[in-house]
């Protein structure tokens, strides 16, 4: 495949950019996310902080696992309620079909993944509306804030089919 | 684990490098084989997942600089190869190569195959 080389100068730029742990905050988060901003979060303890932080997210992706253990779900409001099947280290037409399903549904969303969301925020970023914002968790690092825009799109794109 | 992924497609790159990163993993990328080799000389990895086909500076000329520095010994490399894995002649750097995979690799594959030469270690 070849690619255009302004596609390969977007490629170089990391699909999201870190905030560390020590700079997770309320005001730290706000300030990439405007009013408005269609919230996403993939993972239990990402979800759970913003909850904490008075940020409902209106898709929240969670697997009830945190650094692989079992653990409860994140209290927040949820009117729609999905479950789909992804195996770890996958990204199953189920999961990508209750991710386009959700985006039409009646908000806050919560999708429950049977196996793990780890790779969800992939296809989370090809399908989510235009300056829609996701944030998943880096174990240990911090929390990584994906701003979508057809250049992340076009990422996510290569990415998923790279993987097949 | 500490792991350093050369691979010109960024796309892998960066989908590996956000899986590692996912399972708490240190994982550092390149797309360029010179800099994975500087990088190699430099620091220490656990392991080091190669792809055999990078333009200019190839997955061999990786393994062969690593011979002449005398450092293939040391290394816990798998490599990635889309080609037939019958017609990958990488027998000269048998002692550095751990695994070759096809590429595209499932990631749980991956996974496995890491966390094996971890135990192995």
């Amino acid at each position: 495949m070849h690619l255009p080389e302004s596609l390969r100068d977007n490629l170089k730029k990391p699909l999201g950019f870190l905030l560390k742990d020590s700079e997770v905050t309320k005001e730290n988060i706000l300030k990439n996310i405007s009013k408005g901003t269609f919230l996403i979060t993939v993972g239990d303890a990402t979800t759970e902080k913003m909850i904490r932080f008075g940020m409902n997210p209106l898709l929240q992706i969670v697997d009830s696992l945190e650094k692989r253990t079992k653990r409860s779900l994140p209290e927040g409001k949820v009117v729609t309620l999905l479950h789909c099947v992804n195996p770890p280290a996958e990204i199953t037409d189920d999961s990508i079909d209750t991710i386009k399903k959700a985006f039409v549904m009646e908000k806050p969303v919560r999708i429950i993944v049977d196996g793990e969301e780890d790779l969800l925020v992939i296809p989370t970023a090809l399908l989510a509306p235009e300056d829609s914002v996701i944030l998943y968790g880096q174990p240990n690092e911090g929390i990584v804030i994906v701003k979508v825009n057809q250049e992340i799109r076009n990422k996510a794109k290569l990415i998923m089919n790279s993987m097949s | 684990m500490k792991i350093l992924v050369v691979d010109d497609n960024s796309s892998i790159t960066e989908l590996l490098a956000m899986y590692f990163k996912k399972k708490g993993h240190d994982c550092i990328t390149t797309n360029d084989g010179k800099e994975g080799l500087s990088l190699c000389m430099n620091n220490k990895f656990d392991a080091i997942i190669l792809d055999l086909a990078m333009p200019e500076f190839t997955g061999k000329d990786f393994l062969d600089s690593l011979i002449q520095e005398g450092k293939i010994e040391q290394q816990k490399i798998i490599v990635l190869t889309a080609m037939p894995l019958g017609n990958v002649k990488i027998e000269d750097h048998r002692h550095g190569i751990c695994e070759v995979l096809p590429k595209p690799c499932k990631l749980d594959v991956l996974m496995k195959t890491l966390e094996s030469l971890t135990v192995a270690a």
